[in-house]
């Protein structure tokens, strides 16, 4: 099991590697000279020279990689052309709040998710297993930013539930960053929940219906004690999958996500740099990124090994 | 051995219906037996002809599958289980009645450990410390024979064979020392030889806690071989009724007769008494007696036109067949 | 000439690779297993649940490559055949199975079942080929109405007669049947049994039966080969076998069969060896 873990994490590296190699070659072919968008509104040819030279601009894409390679590696992550902040402690620092809406998003698609999945499961065929099939085959079809939209159009303009946009630290005060939060959460979580939900249901009806489920009744335990206990755990090993996937989707989704409601995330920094062709910011993001999403999957096989005892050997 | 204990389960007239496709299929109708304290009944049949349902009845469960019980009674210890619900249940299922299935692998829940799992049946039960909880699995477990107990209560299902499974799912059945064991083909999906161990066991420990069994099987050798009376069934009805060696010697049902006849026999050559054509599924069974279609004795206008009720046959002994007092049918031949 | 001979057949299964792929733990299934098969005749292939039977049936036709040994059918080495000799080959050898509903399409009518393997084989017309199947079942006893059902609508006890007037439509000398009637009801078990007998007798078929169940191998094979543990341990005339086992495991075996005769009114038991 750990041993899996290991085998894993061991080919980080080479991940890490070449996703920041595909990313470096995907912004130099895009069309925005980041010489030009430094130089101004009226630039002087040699000013955009000047700065071609100081930045390294000219050089072969695999020197200016290794170059960038290098320092990385050392830990520098190197700086925005435009703000010339180190790209590693921006990031560090808006870290934080990309940490704290997955938070929120995956603890409400931890808890509609099997809330909904296991009503959903309950009674095959009947009104709430319909209800949950009906609601979830929507809730996959709406657009997170429209729905974003239509939160803030509703809960913050028209009723003011929620503050429209912005972003506050949990230190300085928790319920306002909870507040704050809660929308783009519901945003990023809507299709999610339904998608893991809809998954539950089913891998939880099969669950029920196997003969150790019989037994656990034969037993005289309760319903609750039987579905959330005997059969939740079997039923979220196939929903484990689904899950992973999800989270990788919120931290994609979490960049529009940012835009609708106004937060100062990663989200908001890459797109920044993405319109400047500012290479060392979204290198940063995307690195970022990817370590999270490495680690969120190491997390997803301890639970599985967690879950499913044949997997711990 | 003898029956003289007191009456534990009087099951009476016990019908369960399921509701299908064209509305509600009367799976199980009329079923009458009893079982005494100490006594080992044996329910024989084969699929589809209610035997599963019955024992599922008795305590309940065929409700999580969507049945219903509109008549009958199943007076367990003095209570009518049919008017119980599934709270007052609860308290009898695991404490006063356990139970082991077929499948001894798949009845045990893979995430947990077999320790875990009989652990809880206690704990929820008697409410007892997880340690002392623990105490008894061990006790339990080397009950059972199974080597090293305090080490293979901390494995999980899959690290043990479909022997031990069901050894381990005896233990937990009678974890808290029922009245009433309920088993349902628990050596059907087991080798020969492990078959044999797994009845030895089951006879020890009857004999051991004098816990009552309601033993059901398809298999007329294992029946046989573990009960002291015995219900045949078919088609969703008890047909005959017997001790064990009455039925064996000389059946008054022409289907047990002729299930007997079926068994394969040294000797008997080549050619298998056969009963022609097929088991009639639920919802489609013949008017009058349901064996009749399929029944070399069978006659006109008195076997397929009136439901026909269990009728004495000998002392303790009935058969639902019009023509039991007029037949002579051979048995098991003893040697 | 046997019709069937099989010589020292082996078959292991990889259990566990290191990292490479490469296998460092192997499960031997079939160890050394040799066996013949005379025209008409019944061997019985029985054991417990593991004890290689079922790959042993396979290998004998093929359907498993064994890893050593050789098998020859009417003195043809079986393995040394290519593609499409040993396709011919195949209609004279055939399988059935425990659980038929598996092995018929589910969206074929039966009679377009049982026709099949005229066409596969012989690329024979549709209005021939459902005319012989029509024969078959009307042979294996069923009726004419079945023809154009699908397995769903059938019992388990039909099907089986499905599967075997299927296995007859290209007129084989030997027919490999895995638990032909372990998943039949006892009543219904004996009606397929004696068809399979009768269908014996009239085509001087020969079954290669594999079964755990010793009650029913004692009635209907010529000849029993137990085995255990991939190894067969004891091979001879089901009589004698029977009669007087040579091995304790045999002997074990046996006495583990439950008979249906109340425990009070068993003769004590008589000494087997």
């Amino acid at each position: 099991m750990l041993k899996l873990v290991g085998r894993r994490l061991a080919w980080a590296p080479l991940i890490l590697l070449m996703i920041s190699f595909f990313v470096f070659t995907l912004v130099d072919l895009a069309p925005v000279d980041p010489a030009v968008a430094m130089a101004g509104n009226n630039p002087d040819p040699a000013l955009i020279a000047q700065l071609r030279h100081d930045f390294h601009l000219s050089d072969p894409l695999p020197v200016r990689y290794v170059r960038w390679l290098g320092h990385a590696l050392h830990g520098d992550l190197g700086n925005s052309y435009f703000t010339r902040q180190p790209v590693g402690r921006s990031v560090l620092d808006m870290l934080p709040i990309n940490l704290s809406m997955m938070l929120v998003a995956v603890v409400m698609i931890l808890v509609g998710g099997v809330l909904l999945g296991v009503l959903g499961a309950l009674r095959p065929g009947k009104i709430l297993d319909r209800l949950v099939t009906a609601g979830g085959s929507v809730a996959v079809a709406v657009p997170p930013f429209w729905l974003g939209l239509l939160m803030v159009l509703y809960l913050s303009v028209f009723h003011q539930v929620f503050p429209a946009i912005g972003y506050v630290k949990f230190s300085t005060s928790p319920w306002e960053w909870l507040k704050h939060l809660l929308m783009p959460g519901f945003a990023l979580s809507t299709l999610p929940i339904a998608t893991v939900a809809l998954q539950l249901k089913g891998s939880l009806t099969e669950t029920l219906g196997r003969d150790y489920i019989l037994t656990a009744r034969a037993k005289g335990l309760a319903s609750k004690t039987i579905i959330f206990k005997h059969a939740l755990r079997n039923a979220a090993i196939p929903v484990l999958t689904v899950f992973g996937l999800q989270v990788a989707y919120i931290i994609g989704g979490s960049v529009i996500i940012e835009q609708v409601f106004g937060i100062p995330g990663l989200g908001s920094y890459l797109i920044t740099a993405a319109q400047a062709g500012d290479i060392n910011p979204i290198l940063g993001v995307v690195v970022l990124s990817t370590m999270v999403v490495i680690l969120m999957n190491a997390a997803v096989d301890i639970a599985y090994g967690f879950l499913n005892p044949k997997l711990r050997a | 051995m003898t029956v003289d204990g007191a009456l534990l389960l009087d099951v009476d007239g016990l019908t369960v219906e399921f509701n299908g496709p064209n509305g509600w299929v009367r799976a199980v109708e009329d079923v009458s037996f009893q079982v005494h304290a100490g006594e080992i009944v044996g329910l024989v049949g084969e699929s589809g002809s209610g035997k599963t349902v019955t024992s599922l009845g008795v305590l309940g469960l065929t409700r999580a599958q969507g049945g219903r019980m509109p008549h009958g009674r199943v007076v367990f210890e003095g209570t009518d289980l049919v008017t119980l619900d599934d709270k007052a249940l609860n308290r009898i299922r695991g404490r006063r009645i356990g139970m082991v299935f077929q499948q001894p692998i798949r009845s045990l829940n893979p995430a947990f450990t077999i320790g875990e799992q009989i652990a809880e049946t206690i704990r929820h039960h008697e409410g007892i410390s997880r340690s002392d909880a623990w105490a008894r699995t061990v006790t339990l477990l080397d009950k059972v024979h199974i080597p090293e107990p305090a080490k293979r209560a901390r494995q999980f299902p899959h690290e043990f064979s479909g022997g031990m499974c069901q050894r381990a799912m005896i233990a937990m059945a009678l974890s808290c020392s029922p009245s009433l064991l309920i088993a349902d083909e628990p050596t059907t999906a087991l080798d020969v030889t492990v078959q044999a161990v797994v009845l030895d066991l089951m006879r020890e420990i009857q004999a051991e806690t004098g816990v009552a069994i309601l033993f059901i099987s398809h298999d007329l050798g294992v029946i046989a071989d573990m009960a002291d009376t015995v219900a045949v069934m078919y088609a969703g009805q008890v047909v005959e009724r017997a001790s064990v060696e009455e039925l064996f010697i000389s059946p008054r049902h022409p289907y047990t007769a002729g299930l007997m006849a079926a068994v394969p026999r040294v000797g008997q050559g080549r050619q298998l008494v056969a009963i022609e054509g097929n088991v009639p599924d639920p919802g489609n069974y013949p008017t009058g007696c349901r064996f009749h279609n399929r029944c070399e004795h069978a006659v006109a206008m008195r076997c397929d036109t009136d439901l026909i009720p269990l009728l004495p046959a000998g002392e303790a002994h009935d058969s639902r067949c019009v023509r039991t007092s007029e037949l002579m049918l051979e048995g098991v031949v003893v040697a | 000439m046997s019709l069937l001979e099989a010589k020292h057949l082996t078959k292991r299964f990889a259990v566990k690779r290191n990292l490479f792929g490469r296998v460092t733990e192997w499960f031997t299934a079939v160890d050394d297993v040799s066996f013949t098969v005379e025209q008409g005749e019944t061997l019985a292939l029985v054991g417990e649940s593991g004890a290689g039977k079922s790959t042993t049936g396979r290998m004998a036709l093929r359907l498993i490559e064994p890893d050593m040994g050789e098998v020859r059918f009417e003195g043809e080495d079986l393995l040394a055949l290519d593609g499409p000799a040993m396709r011919k080959r195949r209609q004279d050898m055939q399988m059935i199975f425990q659980d038929p509903f598996s092995s018929l399409a589910p969206h074929r009518t039966i009679g377009e079942a049982v026709a099949e393997p005229l066409l596969v084989h012989f690329g024979m017309g549709s209005k021939e080929r459902l005319a012989i199947a029509a024969g078959l079942l009307d042979r294996v006893g069923l009726s004419a109405a079945v023809r154009e059902r699908y397995p769903s609508e059938l019992s388990g006890g039909q099907l089986q007669r499905v599967a075997i007037a299927r296995a007859l439509t290209l007129e084989p000398k030997l027919i490999v049947c895995d638990e032909p009637v372990a998943a039949l009801d006892v009543s219904v078990r004996a009606q397929v049994l004696n068809l399979m007998h009768d269908l014996q007798a009239e085509r001087k078929l020969a079954y290669l039966f594999v079964s755990h169940d010793l009650a029913l191998v004692e009635v209907i094979a010529d000849r029993v080969a137990v085995m255990s543990h991939g190894r067969i341990v004891e091979e001879g005339p089901s009589a004698e076998l029977f009669r007087s086992p040579k091995t304790e495991y045999t002997a074990e075996l046996l006495s583990a069969v439950p008979r249906p005769v109340p425990r009070s009114l068993r003769a004590p038991a008589t000494t087997l060896g």
